[in-house]
């Protein structure tokens, strides 16, 4: 059975992009929508499926109703549209700041070593082996150090793209800080629109899987994980917070970890 | 020492097992150093600045799988 769509899903006709054990990407033109099941969960283009076997589905079809995988029609039983925007009515600044020092504490202690968590405690870089990592290392610590010196455009253009994984690490950074610039606008009252948007114009990538996440971010839309993290950080007490951290940690090797820490160095700066 | 590239067009990974793979290619006899990356612009940048862009590679995409490994030259 289909279990929630994400509101960010478009009705059309897709083509298989890229298949994974529990994750199926379709493409229709620059637009992603990916058939997950539910240890993924929801997100703003998922749809996620609950004992479907659709690992060697090559096509989809999204109605109103429901959708076709390789023209087997599918219904939405009990339609359940997952927002992905994240609501924050009734977060205060003190509990943010609270909880941010638990968010660094758990990035630290789950994240694997060659995630870019080494942004927030350099005697990380030492583990990582010399030559190709350690030069990666250094590029991203300096794109990052060109950021926070105000210089976004070029600081952006050298973490973009920059990194381990088939959405390199940079990208998922700059997804964490264009959430956590969404996230701090609500929080502080000011408009970050202009860096919101200097943010995202010099994130240019020609890879498809990139593009689409970043232009989610963008807009402000999240997964489940994300968003039940920012809300924890704005709402929660400690341990839900490190548990929700967790959570998104986990997503693939290094991805989870990465977003994070974009999220938390924006928010240190600008919430 | 000796640069060996490859290139591997529309095939999709993902990021645990190209991490998987990366230290299994950099744990082998000979590897002094590698990287499995995507051929964007800034990783083909790190690549040549870690000496293990060859003009093969230079040539990938950003959608591209770029495999490069230092190997030690047979005595």
């Amino acid at each position: 059975m289909l279990v929630t769509i994400g509101d960010r899903v478009s009705k059309g006709t897709y083509s298989v992009h890229s298949r994974f054990r529990r994750v199926v990407n379709f493409r229709s033109g620059s637009r992603l929508v990916s058939v997950v099941d539910s240890s993924v969960g929801p997100g703003p283009v998922n749809i996620v499926a609950e004992g479907i076997d659709f690992a060697d589905a090559s096509d989809l079809r999204v109605e109103t109703g429901g959708i076709a995988l390789d023209h087997e029609w599918l219904a939405f039983e009990y339609p359940n549209i997952y927002c992905s925007r994240i609501d924050l009515k009734g977060a205060d600044r003190h509990t943010l700041y609270r909880n941010l020092p638990t968010l660094k504490h758990a990035l630290l202690e789950a994240s694997s070593p060659r995630s870019l968590a080494f942004l927030l405690e350099p005697k990380r870089l030492e583990r990582l082996r010399p030559g190709f990592e350690r030069a990666l290392a250094a590029h991203m610590v300096e794109g990052v150090k060109r950021v926070w010196a105000g210089d976004i455009t070029s600081g952006v253009r050298m973490i973009a793209g920059c990194g381990f994984g088939l959405t390199p690490s940079g990208d998922d950074f700059i997804c964490g800080m264009l959430v956590g610039l969404r996230t701090a606008e609500k929080f502080c009252g000011r408009d970050l629109s202009r860096t919101i948007e200097t943010v995202y114009r010099a994130a240019e990538t020609e890879s498809f899987l990139s593009k689409a996440f970043l232009f989610l971010a963008y807009q402000g839309s999240v997964d489940a994980r994300l968003k039940a993290l920012v809300r924890s950080l704005a709402l929660g007490d400690r341990a839900m917070m490190r548990q929700c951290a967790q959570s998104v940690i986990s997503v693939g090797e290094t991805s989870g970890a990465d977003t994070l820490t974009g999220l938390y160095m924006t928010l240190e700066r600008y919430a | 020492m000796r640069i060996v590239g490859r290139i591997r067009k529309g095939e999709y990974f993902d990021s645990v097992t190209l991490m998987t793979v990366a230290k299994e290619i950099a744990g082998m006899a000979g590897v002094t150093d590698a990287a499995v990356v995507m051929g964007t612009r800034e990783n083909k940048a790190i690549l040549q600045a870690s000496g293990l862009l060859t003009p093969e590679l230079e040539k990938a995409g950003d959608a591209d799988l770029l495999v490069a490994q230092e190997r030690r030259s047979a005595p």
